[in-house]
């Protein structure tokens, strides 16, 4: 029951961790926040060029992650850096993703109290989540995964359902004209669409735990594209669907999509509760994993058995989760997770393989 | 997970318990008197312990048979035993040593098929207890066990908890002998080991362990035995559930992780996958491990019939599987919580027939839930013929009475009866009393937190199946973790001809089970 570092998960399995991380709620506000960067009908541009370049980053993290196979980033910071600098950036690390799970809740919660349960308490919806969270990332490395495997299908299967029946309010005409202001709004808008990518360096500590850490960059290249994939369907739907200004007003435009569409003769009035269980789903692997590095990441710091770091980090999710006062507050936390992860997942990575190359440290010789 | 549980046990005092048969550990003597005084001593103070002393061919030498009344065949005795020594036995010259006696008569004079030496007289008794003769002879401090089985053996029938329209009408039955023969009619490849243990202090039960030696895999196997060795210390095994229940993984979990069946063709297909069957002296539940969860939703017939059907019919268990645990408590969240969700027409429909019903929802869903578990347990400990009239009465007169008076609302009760049929679906037992449980677990959820609850269970319970493992298989598997090749016999049950290889996830020694 104790995690053990010998655990080992497939390539199949860091695949699908990668697209379950990185779905989350960057889902949820895309087609606004891009939407709001980019002005104009070709936010999909915007998409696919922020995909290509974060699959850069990609392969910087899943390069870097090579050069230790059997090294978690909390272990290797320290032999490129040297320990004080390795472990501030440890240190960082572990409170972006700290970060990031009590936004997931948080976001899964205003979600939740939006869409199905208007008068339940905040905190009660928070409270069972974050339980339920922890008694999954209690079980290791392993149980995450498998949970992953399993809820992916489901995913997939209820993602395509709510978009084909966001097509019935498709409108070619919304999308159009293509590159009608010229190319610079589109590339205004990668930074945000980009960032709306983040999750990706989850590899720089699932690598560690592969089977066969030379498939690390298959299987980023693997995750970040089924994403990408996502990402085009839902903004393409919601845009074609909603209009480019409606989707920028809007607070959870990609849900709209699917509370305005119709079959006829369904059983169900309104399908945004499909896009809701999808979306809890998609949520809680992102908030589960994100869990799990920080606690992963406090274990490898104190040199502790990790489950104590899981418990004690239950109550400060929860206290920064509740701390944002209004919705606004949450998206400005979301801001600061997004600027946090320019670090993560780029610049930190970047430098430190800059580094390693450099000194000639890790494993250089073998060419995966 | 309950290391707190281990310290404990180990904290307490070591009890020191005795084996049954400890204080009878002493060996044999030379003379007959003193053997049958030590016989009588032990068990001589039951009248059904029958001592047959004679003298041997006509000669001075003694010797006596023991056995038990009804346990052994008294037929078999007088013919095989008793006649050829005392009748057709050639004149023995009584200067003979007494040991090349004992020899003539193993080698040349007793036909019993299976007879063995044994030297103390707590073998001695183990097998008069189970049914064998003992033939003690003046001179000789060994005595000869001959294999005399005379009890009654219950005829095969097709197992009332797995009938099935196609298929083998033969089942188990209680006699571990027989069901062995059952499996060994079935499986003639020499590779097929049959291990034995005795387990349980005082019933000194047979258990066999079975498994095709170069297809299951080792450690699997390893696992199987090592538990059976150490965790079955107690005084009687009275089912095969009292194994099932030492050996599983995880006792809290509500999930069935060892498969009962009463079907030999079931056990025969297991062990051809490279499971591990365990029989039971006495019971006709014989066990499968290990399991994972695909199992239970399988059946033996879904083999025996065209692939295109049976597929059909496999994606309709999964729905009634998914029907059983959460259709109430999805009405429920519904009414109670997302009234918008649910088509105008319809929705107004539901409020006409709840306007009266005095419960909320919730209540109203565990009302009735109760009410059709109190209807099965009562159909079940009644003799059948009235069990079935309590069916009737239950389901049909008090249904249409409470909707009458307004207890509960029609729409509650065909969704109450359409769970019931669900999870009667199922093709195990053990699995569907699973769903019934989860399902008390989904409406509570549901009369709570609406559908988010509902989601809310289902993740735990996904975790907690996800977590769960059958000696070191994956109980989701082939699901999670993914085993594409297996996918071909979950949700649709390809054509034998496309299933090539054993099921990936046992990782057994011999994966291919057919030709190109």
């Amino acid at each position: 029951m104790i995690t053990k570092p010998k655990d080992k998960i497939s390539t199949i399995q860091a695949t699908l961790a990668i697209s379950a991380t990185i779905i989350g709620v960057g889902i949820l506000t895309l087609p606004r926040t891009a939407g709001k960067a980019v002005g104009t009908p070709d936010i999909w541009l915007a998409v696919l060029l922020g995909g290509l370049i974060v699959l850069v980053f990609g392969y910087i993290v899943a390069k870097l992650s090579q050069r230790f196979p059997d090294k978690t980033f909390f272990e290797y910071s320290l032999d490129i850096t040297g320990k004080s600098i390795g472990y501030l950036i440890n240190i960082f690390i572990v409170v972006y993703f700290t970060l990031l799970a009590a936004y997931e809740a948080r976001i899964l919660a205003e979600l939740i109290r939006t869409y199905l349960l208007s008068r339940t308490p905040i905190e009660v919806i928070i409270t069972i989540f974050i339980s339920v969270g922890v008694y999954l990332v209690v079980g290791g490395i392993n149980p995450l995964v498998r949970i992953f495997e399993f809820f992916f299908p489901i995913v997939v299967f209820l993602f395509l359902f709510t978009m084909f029946i966001g097509l019935s309010i498709f409108e070619l005409e919304n999308l159009r004209p293509v590159l009608g202001q010229g190319i610079m709004p589109v590339l205004k808008g990668v930074q945000a669409t980009a960032l709306s990518y983040l999750g990706f360096e989850i590899m720089l500590i699932f690598t560690s735990f592969m089977e066969k850490p030379k498939d690390a960059v298959k299987a980023t290249f693997i995750g970040i594209s089924l994403t990408i994939v996502c990402y085009l369907i839902t903004v393409v739907v919601a845009i074609g669907g909603l209009t480019v200004k409606e989707a920028q007003s809007l607070t959870w435009p990609t849900a709209a999509v699917a509370a305005e569409g119709e079959i006829p003769g369904a059983f169900l009035e309104r399908f945004e509760v499909f896009f809701t269980i999808m979306w809890t789903l998609a949520i809680f692997t992102t908030y589960a994993i994100a869990h799990y590095i920080s606690g992963l990441g406090l274990g490898q710091i104190f040199k502790r058995n990790i489950n104590p770091f899981i418990y004690g980090l239950v109550p400060v999710i929860y206290i920064i989760a509740m701390a944002p006062q209004n919705l606004n507050t949450v998206f400005q936390l979301g801001d600061i997770l997004s600027y946090m992860a320019i670090l993560t997942s780029g610049i930190i990575p970047t430098t430190l393989l800059l580094i390693a190359m450099i000194r000639g440290i890790g494993n250089e010789k073998k060419k995966f | 997970m309950f290391k707190w549980f281990n310290k404990k046990k180990n904290k307490e005092e070591v009890i020191v318990r005795k084996e049954a048969l400890e204080d009878y550990r002493k060996p044999l003597s030379k003379k007959l008197d003193t053997n049958i005084k030590l016989i009588k001593e032990s068990i001589g103070h039951n009248p059904d312990v029958l001592i047959r002393e004679f003298k041997v061919g006509g000669s001075n030498l003694k010797a006596a048979i023991v056995h038990i009344d009804g346990l052994a065949d008294t037929k078999l005795i007088d013919e095989q035993i008793l006649k050829p020594l005392m009748l057709e036995l050639p004149k023995i010259n009584g200067s003979k040593v007494a040991t090349t006696i004992k020899n003539k008569l193993k080698n040349s004079i007793i036909t019993t098929a299976y007879i063995k030496e044994v030297e103390t007289l707590d073998k001695c008794i183990l097998q008069i207890l189970s049914g064998s003769t003992t033939l003690f002879i003046n001179g000789n401090n060994k005595a000869l066990i001959l294999d005399t089985p005379g009890w009654e053996v219950r005829a095969p029938q097709e197992p009332d908890t797995e009938p099935a329209v196609r298929g083998p009408k033969d089942g188990f039955v209680e006699t571990l002998r027989n069901n062995i023969i059952r499996l060994r009619r079935r499986i003639k490849d020499p590779n097929l080991v049959i291990e034995k243990f005795q387990v349980g202090r005082r019933s000194v039960t047979n258990i066999a362990m079975v498994y095709i030696r170069d297809i299951a895999n080792k450690t699997a196997v390893d696992e199987i035995r090592i538990r059976l060795e150490e965790r079955l210390d107690v005084d009687d095994i009275i089912d095969s559930g009292f194994i099932a229940q030492a050996i599983k993984d995880d006792f809290l979990s509500p999930f069935p992780q060892l498969m009962f069946t009463e079907r030999p063709d079931r056990v025969v297909a297991a062990l051809m996958e490279g499971r591990v069957a365990i029989v039971t002296d006495n019971t006709p539940s014989v066990l499968i491990a290990p399991v994972n969860y695909t199992m239970f939703i399988q059946a033996p017939e879904d083999y025996y019939e065209s692939w295109i059907y049976n597929s059909l019919v496999r994606i309709l268990r999964y729905i009634t599987t998914f029907l059983s645990i959460f259709l109430p408590s999805l009405y429920v969240s519904l009414v109670s919580f997302h009234q918008g969700l649910i088509p105008t027409k319809l929705a107004i429909t539901i409020a006409a027939t709840r306007e009266g019903v005095p419960f909320p929802s919730l209540i109203e869903a565990l009302i009735m839930e109760a009410t059709l578990e109190i209807l099965r347990e009562a159909g079940l400990r009644l003799p059948k013929p009235i069990g079935q009239a309590v069916g009737i009465v239950g389901g049909l007169v008090i249904g249409e009475a409470a909707v009458n008076a307004g207890i509960v609302s029609p729409i509650m009760v065909v969704i109450v009866a359409l769970t019931a049929i669900s999870s009667f679906a199922t093709p195990q037992y053990s699995i569907g009393i699973t769903f019934r449980t989860l399902r008390f677990g989904a409406i509570i959820a549901a009369g709570f937190f609406g559908l988010y609850g509902v989601l809310m269970f289902f993740i735990l319970i996904s975790i907690h199946v996800i977590k769960l493992k059958s000696f070191g298989v994956e109980y989701l598997a082939p699901f999670a973790p993914v085993r594409i090749r297996d996918l071909k016999d979950t949700l649709i049950r390809a054509p034998l001809l496309l299933m090539k290889r054993r099921p990936q996830l046992l990782k057994t020694q011999d994966e291919n089970r057919r030709g190109e």
